[in-house]
């Protein structure tokens, strides 16, 4: 065999030459050559945003017009079980205590157990009368106005992969974040802010941690920032004096402007000194953004932020941080709830004791989540915010050898969607009777993630980067948009 | 699984096979189902999968999953599976009508009467991958130029300014900044040579080695920890970067380099093969238990090592062969587990390092052997003596009776906690010709009992005289000091010598290790009636003064040597890769573990006129003969790779500006010609780096100033973390330029999961060059982590450079920037005059190389006055000037 058939498409370099200079500092006209390399194969082009290095976030146009402009990713950490929140399995009552049929005899953890019904009482909710556990009240609340995908298969059953793999695609380490992929292309609607922010949970970091949020092989500049209700951004503030802080501003302001006659026209330069201005204007409106004095009692009691369970309460602070930061523009706001592996205590990850480590869980997340979402709804706000809740992957319908725990499910489990551009009050796919495996209307993480693309305006196959010999995406070489999400 | 041996056999046979049924035509009956069904993805214009079938030769060879036919076997032929398959991820044509039953059973048995194709029956498959691509050509021999610039043909800018000049120079080979007095001795130098003698200067520096090793280490992400979850430290990682740094400024040569990376092993120089095992990797628990995700996890361990040498050495994206042929380079999913064959038997652990001390070890160890002997008889002479050493303790005393022993611990080194044993002994006197017998395990009938053992440790009185060491049989008290333990003989003996300790497992592989719960006072007792205790250890009872000053100093050097003799023993380790015989290789359908094929041995790329070795080479074989291949065969590749790395990080562009990937979809060189020179100078050269350091950075394109007129006007670039973090440093006065050892961890982990936070003070060797910090993957260090430094998940081979608000903030208001601004006013006060403007003009020269502009001075006077030196000091580290490569 030979390859030799490949070079035919070099000579397409020539002409393609005269595009202008991308921010990356990497020639456009050269990434664009590769596209008509890919061209050649029948590829859809890639489609590059075009940054302006002394403005990286400004607004960008999408792809396509699209009804979503912002989005909030709701992650909950450590995986949370689909038997015993959204995905409703009768059978599973009936199996109760019987040994699983065709199962391994271990799975991700170690040996298993039997068949275990829903720990939670399900009831019809809303006008559609989805079936929803007790475990989360609230949320069952707004089972209208969701979108839930019950088939999604996941790659990878440990922690950090999975994370990895939901949030960027790739079961590896140093890849790019959906949202630093996000916006990367379409940049931000208040540059007074950071584009992309990450609200830890106050427990901790998650399992994969800044990789959740990480810019992988794309600029620095569309890592996500992370802070929190109760912990500003780093270095927001220094311990000198303010008016010491202000003058070596201003000196610098002088001592760069001199610099700059000397290298007229080098954008470079010039970036770095608009990046000052922008931190100087993000230190000015970060402070304010996260004083919720402002908010009624009342709001801060329906969002349970007065709430005993004080990690409950600075959760809720969090969620009301969420919405604040939408209502100002801030493109991708990611919203953590559980931090990292810890034996289910401090996340999702019920090896044992499933009732207490998910009753303990759900009783943070449900009612300031919920809240966040109705007032969201009542603001109007998701007219054009797309809300995402995921996590990593579900867990199995039977138990541990212990006999009180649910051991990973990459098969089947579920996550959803709500607001902008998506079908509300609907369910999609499924898993077996037993809820272990998807099985009608298979969907992968790489649909998922294509769809809030899609969602956004953007198209999963022409939002790539070359890196390390390729054309680089989230959905890797695989996604299809879920079309029946879009509404 | 079909193998090489069942094919043939296939072929010899297949004419024998049935010819009594009626042969299906082939022109009528096969050729046109072939041709309308596959010819369009697997004929002449396309070869999905690496695969066409419009020829006999091609059936048999097949594509990325192996022959498609095996003439004589229909039910074992991959065509016949997937036009059979209804599963959508198999079944072939993907689209639109699928073949008819009728079909297929001719096509099965066309195949099971050996496939004949008229006219074809002896053609055999072109098995020769070749390529015109520029990377994998011989380097041309004859050159129309002979000088760099000339090369470059266009006309260049004037040179740079002399002070911007050694600026430039100095960042770039050292990652440092000129000192004040660097800077004027070049200005002042009127000599011709002036220039050369400043690189020869930096090539010459230590700190020339510690810049560009970091350069290296960034495309193989080295770091520290192992990533994902657990991300806990690897214990010995840093001889590599040692040996890095050292190599680089002993410039070994190039190919060297490359050979002792791959298989320093069978040299001698054991930590450069940790090159091989720096990629992230999950521990077991984080992998599961399903064998299937068992044997995934280590073919992705081994495809780490592949990307390694991949984007570093070979500047390929050989990687992209594991599931397919590679979609744009002339690399078959067969040179891929080839590859992989060679690395297979590289387990991602330490070994023993050899460090070339092993004869000096030796000899020491014997001479302290023989001293030790010596002590030890003069110490017999005493009624009582002790010995201690790394957590074990003897106790010798007169001969006496005894049924009980009982030992009592008072002190242990931290107060809080009591004392620990592993074991504790009893031996009896030497008697008449007999040696001192043990008499103290519980399966002599010897019973042990303590003042209580922590049960909630898992600690029990039967761990003290099992006869069984280490961590996993330790007895702990339950309770402070004083604590106790008794041992209870079978029957009275005449006893001696009382020993306990530590852990001895633990001291014996990593001595000095046990810090915690050791004894440091006690006494012995013993009893022959219960109840009846007295003191065995009257340690100086009828002792003159001198004979006691005697027994204490053999008692000490005992114990000094006896530590000095364990830390000998114990063999250094190194991360850089244990190395075992692998099993077989196969080549994997889709990159799937479950579904091999071919079986495969050993080789380098067949486009390079790869190597091949038997399937079952020796391990260490296999690595020398790839290393070998890569700087021989693969030579004209490797030198071109090299030369062009070293030109992008002194440009910051490559003349191929994909620096790993010399393939198809990489980058052409913008100046062929110069890079095919540069390259076979470096073979001319023996390989030399520094050579080739020296062509670059003595040519007038590299000196030209900012701005200049041909495609090298080089703009100012953005210094990296590493460089601006250092640079700080010396410009403060506080750079701390001890070199090598184990690193300086600025973090600290919380709980047992990825949770490093920075230390809340600096440790001691934190003002060290960044390279000697540890490297903890995806820890934010609240200051530079913005400054695109890579978080050393995927092999990268260059860095981005943004800019941010971020950096801003973290530059402006961190604590390090306000600790150095603060640093540099004291150490400007010191330097200079009580004149404020003199302390500001040293401030610039020491920051930016060059006095203050008048409107500067005054600005600076300004804020210095109002609000301190130090302020000034902030905003000179914040400037564009500073931060930027001039």
């Amino acid at each position: 065999m030979t390859f030799t058939s490949h070079t035919q498409h070099l000579g397409r370099r020539g002409f393609l030459g005269s595009f202008a200079a991308s921010a990356g500092g990497f020639a456009l006209a050269q990434l664009l050559s590769r596209e008509g390399l890919l061209g050649a194969e029948n590829k859809p082009q890639s489609i590059r945003p075009r940054i302006d290095p002394a403005r990286p976030f400004a607004a960008r146009p999408s792809h396509f017009p699209a009804k979503a402009e912002q989005v909030l990713l709701i992650f909950c950490a450590g995986a949370v079980s689909h038997l015993d929140t959204f995905d409703y399995k009768p059978e599973l009552y009936k199996h109760h205590g019987k040994a699983p049929p065709n199962a391994p005899k271990v799975t991700f953890e170690g040996p298993i157990g039997n068949l275990a019904k829903p720990f939670w009482d399900f009831k019809p909710r809303g006008q559609s009368g989805k079936m929803i556990s007790d475990l989360v009240p609230h949320l069952a609340g707004l089972a209208d106005d969701i979108c839930f995908i019950h088939s999604l298969t996941a790659k990878n059953s440990a922690h950090t992969q999975a994370e990895n793999f939901l949030s960027t695609g790739f079961t590896f380490e140093g890849y790019p974040s959906l949202g630093a992929w996000t916006t990367y292309a379409l940049g931000t609607l208040n540059e007074n802010l950071p584009s992309f922010v990450a609200i830890a949970d106050p427990r901790g970091r998650s399992q994969a941690g800044p990789n959740n949020w990480g810019s992988g092989f794309l600029p620095a500049t569309f890592q996500g920032t992370a802070f929190s209700a109760d912990e500003p951004p780093q270095n927001l503030r220094a311990s000198a004096k303010e008016s010491a802080s202000r003058a070596a501003v201003d000196l610098l302001a002088t001592l760069n402007g001199e610099h700059l006659e000397q290298h007229p026209g080098n954008t470079d330069l010039a970036a770095r000194i608009s990046s000052y201005e922008l931190a100087g204007r993000m230190q000015s409106s970060i402070p304010g953004l996260m004083d919720l004095k402002g908010e009624s009692v009342k709001t801060l009691e329906t969002y349970g932020a007065t709430s005993s369970n004080t990690i409950k309460a600075e959760y809720a602070r969090n969620c009301l941080l969420a919405r604040r930061l939408l209502e100002q523009g801030v493109r991708v706001v990611q919203l953590f709830n559980g931090a990292f592996a810890s034996g289910g205590k401090l996340n999702w990850d019920s090896h044992s004791n499933i009732v207490s480590s998910h009753g303990t869980h759900a009783e943070i997340l449900d009612q300031p989540t919920a809240a966040l979402l109705r007032d969201l709804k009542q603001r109007g706000m998701l007219d054009k915010t797309l809300v995402v809740w995921c996590t990593e992957f579900g867990r199995l319908p039977f138990m541990q050898a212990n006999g009180t725990g649910r051991d990973h499910n990459i098969e089947g489990f579920t996550c959803w969607l709500m607001g902008a551009g998506v079908k509300p009050g609907i369910s999609i796919g499924s898993t077996d009777e037993l809820g272990w495996k998807a099985t009608d209307n298979v969907k992968t993480l790489y649909d998922f993630n294509a769809t809030i693309l899609h969602l956004l305006g953007l198209d999963h196959e022409r939002l790539t980067r070359y890196f390390n010999g390729t054309e680089r995406r989230i959905t890797d070489v695989h996604g299809h948009v879920i079309q029946e999400v879009l509404a | 699984m079909r193998s090489t041996f069942t094919l043939l056999a296939a072929l010899v046979l297949a004419p024998l096979a049935d010819s009594e049924a009626a042969a299906p035509d082939f022109e009528k009956e096969i050729l046109p189902v072939l041709a309308k069904r596959c010819f369009e993805c697997h004929g002449p214009e396309k070869q999905k999968a690496g695969l066409r079938l419009d020829s006999r030769a091609a059936l048999l060879k097949g594509g990325d999953f192996g022959a498609a036919v095996v003439p004589g076997d229909a039910a074992g032929s991959h065509l016949i599976e997937v036009i059979s398959s209804t599963d959508d991820d198999v079944k072939m044509p993907p689209k639109g009508e699928r073949l008819s039953a009728a079909e297929i059973e001719t096509l099965k048995k066309w195949i099971a009467q050996g496939a004949v194709w008229p006219g074809q029956m002896d053609a055999i498959a072109e098995e020769k991958i070749s390529s015109s691509h520029w990377s994998f050509q011989p380097l041309s021999g004859t050159f129309t130029h002979d000088s760099l610039d000339a090369f470059l043909g266009t006309a260049k800018a004037p040179e740079a300014d002399r002070r911007l000049l050694v600026r430039r120079i100095t960042l770039d080979l050292t990652g440092l900044p000129p000192t004040p007095e660097e800077v004027n001795a070049f200005v002042e130098d009127h000599d011709a040579r002036a220039y050369e003698k400043v690189v020869e200067r930096l090539l010459a520096s230590k700190h020339y080695g510690q810049r560009w090793a970091q350069h290296w280490l960034d495309v193989i992400r080295y770091a520290d920890t192992r990533g994902y979850e657990y991300n806990s430290l690897r214990e010995n990682t840093w001889p590599y970067r040692d040996w890095v740094i050292e190599a680089l400024n002993r410039d070994l040569p190039y190919d060297q380099f490359l050979f002792q990376q791959i298989a320093g092993d069978t040299v001698g120089v054991d930590p450069a093969t940790g090159f091989l095992v720096t990629a992230p990797l999950p521990t077991p628990p984080e992998v599961g238990q399903e064998a299937t995700a068992i044997k995934m996890a280590r073919f992705n361990a081994l495809d780490e090592i592949i990307q390694n040498v991949g984007a570093s050495m070979l500047g390929l994206t050989v990687g992209c062969a594991r599931c397919h042929h590679h979609k744009f380079d002339p690399i078959s999913s067969k040179d891929y587990y080839q590859v992989l064959s060679v690395f297979s038997g590289v387990k991602y652990e330490s070994r023993p390092w050899r460090d070339g001390s092993e004869t000096a070890r030796k000899d020491e160890l014997n001479l302290i052997g023989q001293r030790i002997t010596q002590l030890r008889a003069d110490l017999a002479k005493f009624p009582n003596s002790r010995e201690v050493s790394d957590g074990q303790y003897t106790e010798h005393f007169a001969p006496t009776r005894a049924k009980w022993v009982r030992l009592t611990v008072t002190a242990t080194d931290a107060t809080s906690e009591g004392p620990a044993f592993d074991e504790i002994e009893v031996w009896t006197a030497a008697q008449s010709g007999s040696a001192p017998q043990l008499v103290s395990l519980a399966t002599q009938g010897a019973k042990a009992t303590s003042s209580g053992a922590a049960a909630q440790l898992g600690s029990k009185n039967e761990f003290l005289n099992d006869g069984v060491f280490g961590e996993d049989s330790t007895w702990v008290a339950s309770v402070r000091p004083p604590a106790w333990v008794q041992i209870e003989l079978k029957e009275p003996a005449l006893i001696s010598r009382v020993v306990w300790s530590r852990d001895r497992l633990l001291a014996k592989t990593n001595p000095g290790a046990h810090a915690k719960r050791l004894t440091s006072e006690w006494r012995v007792e013993v009893a022959e009636k219960q109840g009846e205790w007295r003191s065995v250890v009257a340690r100086t009872e009828g002792l003159d003064a001198d004979a006691i000053q005697t027994l204490h100093g053999l008692e000490a050097e005992l114990a000094k040597l006896r530590a000095r003799q364990s830390k000998l023993s114990a063999v250094p380790e190194v991360f850089a890769g244990k190395f075992v015989q692998p099993e077989p290789i196969h080549v994997l359908m889709r990159g799937d573990p479950e579904q091999p094929r071919d079986l495969v041995g050993p080789g380098g790329l067949s486009v390079l006129r790869g190597f091949r070795l038997p399937t079952d080479a020796p391990e260490q074989e296999r690595r020398a003969a790839f290393a070998k291949w890569l700087v021989k065969e693969a030579a004209p590749l490797t030198a071109r790779v090299a030369v062009n790395r070293l030109w992008h990080h002194h440009f910051g562009t490559g003349l191929v500006s994909t620096p790993g990937d010399f393939g198809l979809v990489g980058a052409r060189p913008t100046h062929p010609e110069l890079l095919e020179w540069l390259a076979t100078q470096l073979i001319a050269d023996g390989w030399s780096l520094k050579k080739t350091h020296r062509r670059i950075v003595m040519s007038a394109a590299y000196r030209q100033r900012a701005g200049g007129l041909d495609s090298f006007s080089r703009a100012p670039r953005r210094l990296d973390a590493e460089a601006i973090r250092d640079s700080m440093l010396a410009i403060s006065g506080r750079l701390d330029r001890t070199m090598g050892g184990e690193g300086v961890n600025l973090f600290s982990r919380k709980g047992a999961f990825d949770q490093w936070k920075p230390l809340p003070e600096p440790p001691q060797g934190a003002n060290r060059r960044m390279i000697y910090h540890t490297r903890i993957r995806g820890a934010d260090d609240g200051m530079f982590k913005t400054f695109d430094l890579p978080e050393c998940g995927q092999v990268k081979d260059k860095r981005s450079d943004s800019t941010t608000p971020l950096q801003a903030l973290n530059l402006l208001n961190g604590r390090f920037t306000l600790e150095q601004s603060a640093a540099l006013a004291k150490r400007v006060t010191a330097e200079s005059d009580t004149d404020l403007t003199a302390k500001i003009t040293r401030a610039f020269q020491l920051a930016l190389a060059r006095p203050p502009r008048e409107t500067e001075l005054t600005a600076c006077l300004a804020v210095a006055e109002r609000e301190g030196l130090e302020t000034v000091c902030r905003a000179l580290f914040n400037s564009n000037e500073f931060l930027f490569l001039p």
